[in-house]
């Protein structure tokens, strides 16, 4: 039954009658407010909590979404020959990574990605699947590849850049520059020496991003600047390392050797203008040693050392090189038999005799007037037995006993060169003394730093230039070392135009189970040619070294050609004119040869 | 016959009716002029709006072109660096050596001869 009550009037705010269903509405509506009420203190204290209380984390949280920090790449300092040509340099490439989370199906993403990189699908899909956030696919891509990646990059793929070494020579001065790890860390050579002065310090960005990547204008923008590497100036001269080599190379493959050693340097600073090595690979061919050799090689001189024994003896006044001696063909010293090559009766031979003709016994004569101990302070200060003061990595000292431990015979093998060893470089260095008027000026292959603000340093040599010989037995011995050349066994060193000094050197090479011959009875020969040039006032120093030669033994032959080559190259590189009524100068024309390379 | 008198006559003169239009007038007045002025604050606000947002777009707009120049600074150095490494190898004494030899057919010397600068080379 439907109970009537009365109705208020429309718009009328009277509720009604107090009773049950006035009384419930009234409640309702309290309720109401009271919900109301609450929601907006909830409301209020969320907001008071949000704004006061977690409000650090909150704009925590704003910073990470809207804030992106990138790393900015330093550049490794360049590598770069005399005229300032990079020897090594880098270039922006880029490294693949992927982010295993966000990869639905590694191997689709992998089937995608396989062909661009060029590597198996397989392996891919494997580096995709590890657990993690990041991994690196696939280093040092080039621009192009990257290209092509980000083109058809599946979800969870991209590429980030990196700098990749080159080296525009390519294998030329490899030995010297070194090379460096994917990190563009220092491993080798130059690169591992001054790996503190040419590593660059990356920066790093932080900026304010929309989501689109464009910097929000006015947002926070800060920056830590990366600093470049250094540059690094070589003394090598790029087109003479390359003629280095290319002749090197030819005169191995002549000769039918394991290897050589060859060397250029300017004895009046030291700066070393080319330094290669050649060796023979598991195939035969004759290729750019990853070894420098010219360092790392210590060898028995042979005769190359006798323009030092007799330097020694002309500055200790024992002689002049006209004083003259008696000179058997062989001589037994202590429980040994020493012979010149060639059998000859006894002979008077001057002291320039004895270097132009090379005679073992001759040379073993002064040698025992010099004395044991002058002759091996007199090696010690031509810089043998000690490092060169380069401070390359794996530079041997070269091997001079104390004259404590000398044999019976080792006065006598050590001023013909047997039971001595040294390196190429340090026997050129020591000939560059003669040749600088008898004052030891260290090697140096470092010319200037150039820091990234364009500060130029030049380092300091690591040994300092001392005299050794007088200025007076320095010109004699470089008359005599011209003689040797002119008429002796250096013949086929000999320039037109220009007086060369050098001498050469023929010697047996030890076992390294000691002795010479092997169970067949047969020897190993190291030729060198040593010397500078023009006689008169030398611009050049060269040394060639030939290792196991057997086409022909000598250094006369087999290396001094090599000398010969490259020294017409670098006198005309470096404008080296002939001394005064030297000579004929000027190239007037060429024809017909064998073909370059 | 007489019409009676209306009870008010709305043209009849009151004591205080000058005093009660001026006060009505002076209301609509500052209503007028409060909402002239209502309206002008939103002029205002809408034009200053308005020129935030010109202001707004027109450094969000060089901001990109900053943005722009700078990766294409980047790519310069870049190509800058590309480009002294293919200078060099260009330069490289292997490739020309190779380039005269393949290509140009080029070959050393057998013998190089010298001219004596004291002797006159016939013409």
């Amino acid at each position: 039954m439907k109970r009537n009550t009365p109705h208020a009037p429309h718009g009328s705010r009277y509720a009604g009658p107090a009773g049950p269903r006035g009384y419930r509405s009234g409640a309702r509506r309290a309720l109401l407010v009271l919900a109301m009420l609450a929601m907006a203190g909830t409301l209020v204290a969320r907001t008071f909590d949000l704004q006061f209380r977690q409000d650090e984390r909150i704009l925590t949280w704003a910073r990470d979404h809207r804030l992106q920090e990138s790393a900015v790449m330093g550049v490794r300092g360049d590598i770069l020959d005399r005229s300032g040509e990079p020897l090594a340099t880098s270039v922006e490439w880029s490294a693949v990574y992927a982010d295993p989370a966000r990869i639905g199906d590694p191997f689709a993403a992998a089937g995608r990605l396989a062909p661009v990189l060029g590597v198996e699908v397989e392996p891919l899909a494997q580096q995709m699947s590890v657990p993690g956030r990041f991994v690196y696919l696939q280093r040092q891509v080039s621009p192009e590849q990257a290209a092509a990646v980000r083109h058809s990059a599946p979800e969870g793929v991209g590429t980030i850049p990196e700098l990749r070494r080159e080296y525009p020579l390519g294998s030329i001065a490899s030995e010297i520059v070194g090379s460096v790890s994917t990190d563009h860390r220092g491993i080798s050579g130059i690169e591992l020496l001054h790996d503190d002065v040419l590593v660059a310090r990356n920066g790093s960005e932080l900026r304010e991003m929309y989501p689109g990547g464009r910097s929000v204008p006015g947002g926070v923008s800060e920056s830590v600047l990366a600093t470049d590497g250094a540059d690094l100036r070589l003394t090598i001269d790029g087109l003479l390392q390359f003629e280095a080599s290319r002749i090197l190379a030819d005169q191995v493959t002549e000769t039918d050797a394991a290897g050589g050693v060859i060397i250029l340097a300017r004895p009046s600073t030291g700066e070393i203008l080319a330094m290669s090595t050649v060796t023979r690979d598991e195939s035969g061919e004759v290729v750019t040693g990853a070894e420098n050799k010219a360092i790392t090689w210590a060898f028995e001189p042979g005769s190359a050392i006798k323009g030092l024994t007799f330097s020694a003896v002309l500055d200790a006044g024992l002689a002049t090189p006209a004083t003259t001696s008696a000179v058997p063909d062989r001589l037994v010293v202590y429980d040994s038999e020493f012979t010149d090559y060639t059998p000859h009766p006894v002979v008077d031979y001057s002291v320039r005799d004895i270097v132009v003709e090379s005679s073992n016994i001759g040379t073993i004569l002064w040698g025992e007037r010099l004395g044991a101990a002058e002759l091996y302070n007199y090696l010690r200060r031509f810089g043998l037995g000690a490092h060169s003061g380069l401070g390359l990595y794996g530079e041997s000292a070269g091997l001079l006993p104390t004259v404590a431990n000398w044999s019976g015979t080792s006065l006598a093998t050590i001023s013909i060169g047997q039971g001595v060893s040294l390196t190429p470089l340090q026997l050129l260095v020591a000939f560059g003394a003669i040749a600088n008027d008898g004052v030891y000026v260290p090697a140096r292959i470092v010319a200037d730093v150039t820091a990234a603000d364009g500060t130029v340093m030049n380092p300091e040599p690591a040994v300092e230039p001392r005299r050794v010989i007088s200025e007076t037995a320095a010109a004699h011995m470089r008359r005599i070392l011209s003689e040797a050349v002119a008429s002796g066994t250096g013949g086929r060193a000999a320039i037109e135009g220009y007086e060369v000094a050098g001498k050469t050197g023929t010697a047996r090479k030890p076992r390294p189970d000691g002795g010479y011959a092997d169970e067949a009875g047969n020897y190993r020969y190291v030729a060198t040619f040593v010397g500078f040039l023009p006689a008169s006032d030398p611009e050049l120093s060269l040394i060639v070294v030939i290792d196991e030669p057997t086409a022909t033994i000598f250094g006369g032959s087999a290396a001094a050609p090599a000398f010969a080559e490259l020294a017409q190259i670098a006198l005309r590189r470096l404008k080296v004119p002939p001394p005064a009524g030297g000579g004929p100068q000027l190239i007037l024309a060429s024809t017909g040869g064998e073909p370059l390379g | 016959m007489t019409r009676p008198l209306p009870k008010h006559r709305v043209s009849d003169p009151q004591p205080n009716s000058q005093s009660r239009l001026r006060v009505v007038g002076n209301e609509r007045s500052e209503a007028r002029r409060l909402r002239r002025l209502v309206w002008r604050v939103a002029l205002v606000l809408l034009g200053g709006l308005f020129v935030i947002g010109l202001v707004q777009g027109v450094v969000t707009q060089t901001q990109g072109r900053i943005d722009q120049l700078d990766t294409q600074l980047d790519d310069a150095v870049g190509l800058e660096r590309e480009l002294r490494l293919q200078r060099a190898e260009l330069l490289s004494p292997a490739r020309l050596a190779t380039e005269a030899r393949d290509r140009l057919g080029m070959v050393p010397p057998a013998t190089i001869h010298y001219l004596d600068p004291a002797t006159p080379v016939a013409p």
